[in-house]
């Protein structure tokens, strides 16, 4: 019991015995440096994949004020590491009409492909839309008459209008939150739209669950409804189907498709995602085969509703759209 | 300068945001303990140790959202890499190998005697380097940067200026860090001699892969 009594020894206050063991024991073995670089590189390779994929969390934060709901304050998170004020944090993608941008004072029109930095002011007018792709792959959209500011990589201010928001096809831990001054909004991949009326904030939920967190307590949102909170805090929920025309306009400035030669199936899988339509294939089909057929050509200049007239025919198939769903059956 | 749980929960957290520092310094911290782990139980394979901590690191970073903060990070992370090594040992139709340290063989007591007056018989040999092994499980358990912090002052007789110097800290902060090291390196052994629970070791009087 000896040594027990040693370490007891130390555990009570003797100090000295237990540094008598290290030193007995001498160093820990090092490991090669060789093996920890190669293993550091590939974890951190996994880990940036992972990451990319699993950090598409955004906060927006909606400051309404309870006087006048004329500014919103929205904070969109992204995973970057770009500096305040000169960084790029997206890309424009489509702008329709009048899209202008700011920039230090100077006011240019947007147009496709230009880099959107953080601090740029950005306004639509009438039939001005646009799209901007961020930095970790989401999509922002802009209505008609909406005017906010990009703050940074992380947040932006909505002065006016409507923003709608898809954080992209994603695991479920792909994260979306917005943060408003009634409280947070938190969602787990989620599409969705935030508009300003008549002071009070609306909350469209298309995809996912959004969260509203507020000091009276917690309310979800899930896929199909809506929170309308006004002036006064008050939050009152309805409901949208994901096909409605109200989200119209953000099938308008979707951007193109990405790349030539894909398959039957990621068309769908796009085309239902922005039109919001409901994918299924009719029993008959061997849904893998045909799902797996490849489409050749260029596919950027295809709109998303146009996949079932334009591309399905072509592969011996038919679509057909009703009650917001597209049902997929072999072409007779 | 502490470092608890609460802090391991912040690291983690930003880890998931895709904070870059973070991630390196949770490989800093949880590469060498685990690799060290891993090595006992793959019979000293080098090959198969690197293997199976990359497979390690990897599924933790697959499933990072899921820690809680129960047990410590490496705690769990060596969960993880036991069944990695088991999985890696199955599907070559092997057993990995057997870890012990057992507490209640007299030798124990003895070899412990000897490593501390340095008795350097050659029939204690093994447990010797058993007990060698314990008192480096027992720094690698250590949160943050305590086992580093008494390896220096201890072990390569670095001054509390010079440990400050590398931690970016203050000399009184050291101190105090140091006399916590001790305690928490105290408790360790104490805790490997009493068979509890420590790195995810079997309960009982003995660790087994």
């Amino acid at each position: 019991m000896e040594e027990r009594e040693s370490v007891r020894q130390a555990g009570e206050g003797n100090g000295d015995v237990a540094v008598r063991l290290l030193r007995a024991a001498g160093k820990r073995r090092p490991v090669p440096a060789d093996r920890s670089a190669r293993v550091h590189d590939a974890v951190r390779e996994h880990w940036l994949r992972r990451t990319e994929v699993r950090t598409r969390r955004r906060r927006l934060m909606w400051a309404v004020p309870l006087a006048a709901a004329a500014t919103v304050v929205v904070a969109v998170g992204v995973a970057t590491f770009l500096a305040p004020g000169t960084a790029a944090i997206g890309t424009l993608e489509v702008a329709h009409g009048q899209v202008a941008v700011t920039v230090d004072g100077t006011t240019t029109q947007g147009h496709p492909g230009a880099r959107v930095v953080a601090g740029a002011e950005m306004t639509t007018l009438d039939g001005g839309r646009a799209a901007i792709r961020l930095a970790g792959g989401e999509s922002l959209r802009l209505d008609e008459n909406t005017e906010l500011t990009l703050e940074g990589p992380d947040s932006l201010t909505l002065h006016r209008g409507a923003v709608y928001f898809d954080s992209g096809v994603g695991p479920v831990e792909a994260r979306f939150s917005v943060v408003t001054a009634y409280g947070e909004i938190s969602d787990i991949g989620t599409q969705f739209e935030a508009r300003i009326t008549d002071n009070s904030l609306r909350v469209s939920v298309r995809e996912g669950v959004v969260r509203i967190s507020r000091e009276a307590g917690a309310t979800e949102i899930t896929r199909g409804g809506v929170a309308v909170i006004g002036a006064d805090g008050m939050l009152v929920t309805s409901s949208i189907t994901p096909s409605d025309p109200v989200w119209g306009w953000v099938l308008s400035v979707a951007p193109p498709f990405r790349g030539a030669d894909r398959s039957v199936a990621e068309l769908l899988a796009w085309s239902t995602r922005e039109t919001g339509l409901e994918l299924r294939w009719d029993p008959s089909i061997d849904s893998a085969k045909a799902g797996g057929i490849e489409v050749h050509g260029d596919l950027t200049q295809l709109r998303p509703g146009e996949v079932p007239a334009a591309v399905l025919p072509t592969c011996g198939l038919a679509g057909h759209i009703r009650d917001g769903v597209l049902l997929v059956d072999t072409l007779k | 300068m502490t470092w608890d749980r609460s802090d391991e929960r912040r690291l983690v957290g930003r880890m998931l945001r895709g904070d870059e520092d973070a991630f390196e310094a949770f490989f800093a911290d949880a590469f060498s303990p685990l690799y060290r782990f891993a090595l006992k139980r793959t019979g000293g394979d080098a090959e198969v140790t690197e293997e199976v901590v990359q497979r390690t690191l990897c599924a933790a970073i697959d499933h990072l959202a899921s820690w809680r903060g129960e047990a410590s990070l490496l705690t769990w992370l060596c969960a993880i890499c036991r069944r990695e090594i088991a999985g890696y040992f199955r599907s070559r139709g092997r057993e990995p190998a057997r870890v012990e340290l057992t507490e209640e063989l007299p030798e124990v007591r003895a070899a412990l005697e000897t490593l501390l007056i340095g008795d350097r018989d050659p029939e204690r040999e093994t447990l010797r380097r058993e007990i060698v092994d314990l008192v480096h499980v027992a720094l690698d358990s250590l949160p943050g940067r305590y086992g580093l912090a008494l390896e220096w002052k201890y072990l390569e007789g670095e001054s509390m200026k010079e440990i400050a110097i590398r931690f970016a800290t203050t000399p009184k902060a050291v101190e105090s860090l140091l006399s916590r090291a001790r305690a928490a390196f105290r408790d360790a052994l104490r805790t490997l001699l009493e068979g509890e629970a420590a790195l995810g070791t079997a309960g009982g009087t003995h660790g087994g892969a």
